[in-house]
C-alpha cells in the first residue's frame, strides 16, 4: 500500500528538522565537552544516558505529583467542594505532604506472606512505566529511543503491567488481595485485546509502527489528526481507546481490582509505606502514559492544531492533560461496574465492535476515503 | 549489528541470565517462583534476538510468551491452594527422563550445526522489517508462508471456539436467551 498519499501536507513543512536525527542542545553540549562532536564516544554516551535516567525519574515523580494534586482538586470540584487548600498556594504542596507521610510510615510485611514476591511486585509497575516513557516522542527532538516497532513495543510492555498485580496479590497471602489480583488478571487480559485492536487501526491507517513516523504523518492542521482524518472510524476508535485504557489503568468505573467497598483495597491491601507508594506513583505515571499514547496516536502528538503555530512538547502535554481530565471526570462521575458486567462489556460489546470498526477503517483506506 | 566488545558482553550477560533463570525455573520448589524465573529466562532470549537484529521476534517473545503464556501460568497458580506450604517431591524417574531429554536436544543441536560459528551477532544478516514479515506471510509462492499462516489461523479459531464452548455455563432448564445476556441483564 502506498502510504505517501495519506500525507498531503508533508511538503509545506520541508524546512523542518528530520525528527529521527535531530539532537537536543544539552546532548550536543555534552558531546562537545567530551571532544566528540559527531557520533559521540563512550564517555559522552555514558553521561547522556545518566542524564536521560535522571530526567525520566524526575519527570515521573513530578507528573505523579501534579496528577495527584489535579485529581484531588478536580474531585473536590466535581463534588462541590474546594479540594485541598491549606498546604501551599491552591493546595499545591498537598502531594508533597502525602508523599512525606508515606515515606515516614512503617513498611509492614505480614508474617505469612512470601518475601520474594511481596517485595518484587512493587518494583515492576514503575519499571514498565520507565520503559514506555523512553519511546514516547515528546517533541521533534525530544525522545529517548526511536525503535522501528515502537507501537508493538508499547503493547508488549503494557501487557506486563498485570504481572505486578498478580505476583503482589499472591505474595501478600491475603484473600482480599488474591481476589483483587485475580480480577486484575481477568480484566487486563480481556481489555488488552481491544486496546491492541485500536493500535492496529492506527497502524493500518498510517502504515507505520514507528511512533515518530505516526506523529509526522499527522502534520498540518487539526483535521489531519487520525481522529478526524479517518471519517467516523477514527473517532469510534478513540472512544474505544479511552474506554479500554481506563480499564487497563484499573480506574473507576473499572476499578474492580481494588474496589474499596468489597475488597478493602484489593491487591495492595497488605502494602504500606514505601511499597504502597511505589504502586501509587506508578498508577499515576501510567495514567499520563496512556493519555500521551492516545494523544500521539489519535490527536497528532506534538503537532500544533494549526499549521502556523509552532510544534513542540507543549502540545503533547496539553493534549495529554485534556485526556487525563477525561479519566478523572470518569472516575468521579460513573459508579463502579460489577466484574461480570465488566467482562460482558468487553467480550460482547467492545471486541465485536472493534473488529467491525477495523474492517470499516480498512474499507475507508482501501477506497481512499480519507480527509 | 557489528560484533563489538559491547555485544560480546551483552551476549554473555543474556546467556548467563537464560542459563541461571532456566536452572532456577526447574529447581525452585515454589511454583510461582519458577514461573518468575521462567520469565527472566524468556527476557534473556528476547535480548539475544535483539542482538541478532530480530526486533520483531524479540517483541513477540515478550508479548506472546511473557505477556501471554507466563501470565496464564501465574494465573493458574493463583487459583491453586496450599502452594507455599506443601511441595510435591520430584521422583528419580522424572529427574532421569528430564536429563535424558535435555541430552537428546543438545545432541540434535550439535548434530544439525557441528560448525557453529561462536559469535554473538551475525554480521551478514540485515534487520528484518515488519513489512517484509507481512509480505512473506501472505506470499502464496513456494517461498512464502501463506498455507501455514492460514492453517494456524484455523487452528487458533477452533481452539477459541472450543474454549468458549467448554467455558459456557450450561444450567439445567436455562434458556439460551438468558445465557447470552449474562450479567448485564440484571
Amino acid at each position: 500500500m502506498d502510504t505517501s498519499t495519506h500525507q498531503p501536507v508533508q511538503q509545506s513543512v520541508a524546512e523542518r528538522l528530520d525528527p529521527h536525527t535531530a539532537t537536543t542542545p544539552l546532548g550536543d553540549w555534552v558531546r562537545e565537552l567530551c571532544d566528540a562532536p559527531d557520533g559521540g564516544n563512550l564517555l559522552s554516551m555514558t553521561i547522556n544516558v545518566i542524564i536521560i535516567i535522571i530526567a525520566i525519574c524526575a519527570f515521573s515523580s513530578l507528573t505523579a505529583m501534579v496528577l495527584v494534586w489535579m485529581e484531588r482538586k478536580l474531585a473536590g470540584r466535581f463534588q462541590r467542594r474546594l479540594g485541598p487548600t491549606r498546604t501551599g498556594p491552591f493546595g499545591l504542596l498537598q502531594t508533597a505532604a502525602d508523599g512525606l507521610k508515606l515515606f515516614l510510615k512503617e513498611g509492614f510485611r505480614p508474617n505469612a506472606s512470601d518475601p520474594f514476591t511481596y517485595y518484587l511486585a512493587p518494583l515492576l509497575p514503575l519499571t514498565g512505566a520507565f520503559m514506555v516513557l523512553a519511546v514516547i516522542p515528546f517533541g521533534p527532538s525530544m525522545w529517548i529511543a526511536d525503535p522501528e516497532l515502537g507501537l508493538i513495543f508499547i503493547s508488549a510492555i503494557a501487557g506486563l503491567g498485570v504481572l505486578a498485580l498478580l505476583i503482589g496479590s499472591w505474595g501478600s497471602n491475603n484473600k482480599y488481595s488474591l481476589m483483587g489480583g485475580l480480577r486484575a488478571g481477568a480484566q487486563a487480559i480481556s481489555y488488552e485485546v481491544s486496546l491492541i485492536l485500536c493500535f492496529l487501526l492506527i497502524v493500518l491507517a498510517s502504515g507505520e509502527t514507528n511512533l515518530l513516523n505516526i506523529v509526522e504523518g499527522q502534520q498540518g492542521n487539526f483535521w489531519n489528526w487520525w481522529i478526524i482524518k479517518l471519517p467516523g472510524a477514527g473517532f469510534i476508535a478513540f472512544i474505544f481507546f479511552i474506554i479500554t485504557s481506563t480499564a487497563e489503568l484499573n480506574r473507576t468505573p473499572f476499578d474492580t481490582t481494588e474496589a474499596e467497598s468489597e475488597l478493602t483495597g484489593g491487591f495492595h491491601t497488605e502494602y504500606s509505606g514505601i511499597a504502597f507508594s511505589m504502586f501509587f506513583l506508578a498508577e499515576y505515571v501510567h495514567m499520563f502514559i496512556a493519555a500521551a499514547i492516545g494523544a500521539t496516536l489519535f490527536l497528532g502528538g506534538y503537532n500544533a492544531p494549526f499549521e502556523f503555530l509552532p510544534d513542540g512538547w507543549w502540545w503533547l502535554m496539553a493534549k495529554s492533560y485534556a485526556i487525563i481530565f477525561l479519566y478523572i471526570w470518569f472516575r468521579w462521575t460513573f459508579p463502579r461496574l460489577r466484574i461480570d458486567q465488566l467482562m460482558a462489556l468487553e467480550w460482547k460489546f467492545l471486541l465485536p465492535l472493534s473488529l467491525i470498526n477495523l474492517v470499516f477503517a480498512g474499507i475507508l483506506i482501501a477506497m481512499g476515503w480519507i480527509l | 549489528m557489528e560484533a563489538t566488545l559491547t555485544t560480546d558482553i551483552l551476549f554473555y550477560l543474556f546467556s548467563a541470565a537464560i542459563l541461571g533463570c532456566g536452572l532456577m525455573a526447574v529447581t525452585v520448589k515454589n511454583l510461582l517462583h519458577s514461573a518468575i524465573a521462567l520469565m527472566g529466562c524468556l527476557f534473556g532470549t528476547a535480548g539475544l534476538f535483539l542482538l541478532l537484529d530480530h526486533e520483531f521476534v524479540a517483541l513477540m517473545q515478550i508479548l506472546v510468551y511473557i505477556g501471554g503464556v507466563v501470565i496464564f501460568i501465574i494465573y493458574a497458580v493463583l487459583l491453586t491452594t496450599h502452594l507455599g506450604t506443601r511441595y510435591l517431591p520430584a521422583s528419580t524417574l522424572k529427574y532421569i527422563s528430564g536429563v535424558t531429554l535435555a541430552a537428546i536436544v543438545l545432541g540434535l543441536v550439535l548434530h544439525i550445526d557441528p560448525q557453529a560459528t561462536h559469535t554473538a551477532v551475525n554480521p551478514d544478516r540485515t534487520a528484518t522489517t515488519i513489512d517484509a514479515i507481512g509480505y512473506r506471510l501472505l506470499d502464496g509462492s513456494t517461498n512464502g508462508f501463506l498455507i501455514p499462516f492460514e492453517v494456524i489461523s484455523v487452528l487458533l479459531l477452533s481452539a477459541m471456539i472450543g474454549a468458549a464452548t467448554i467455558a459456557k455455563h450450561q444450567k439445567p432448564g436455562a434458556t439460551n436467551d438468558e445465557d447470552e445476556t449474562g450479567g448485564s441483564a440484571s
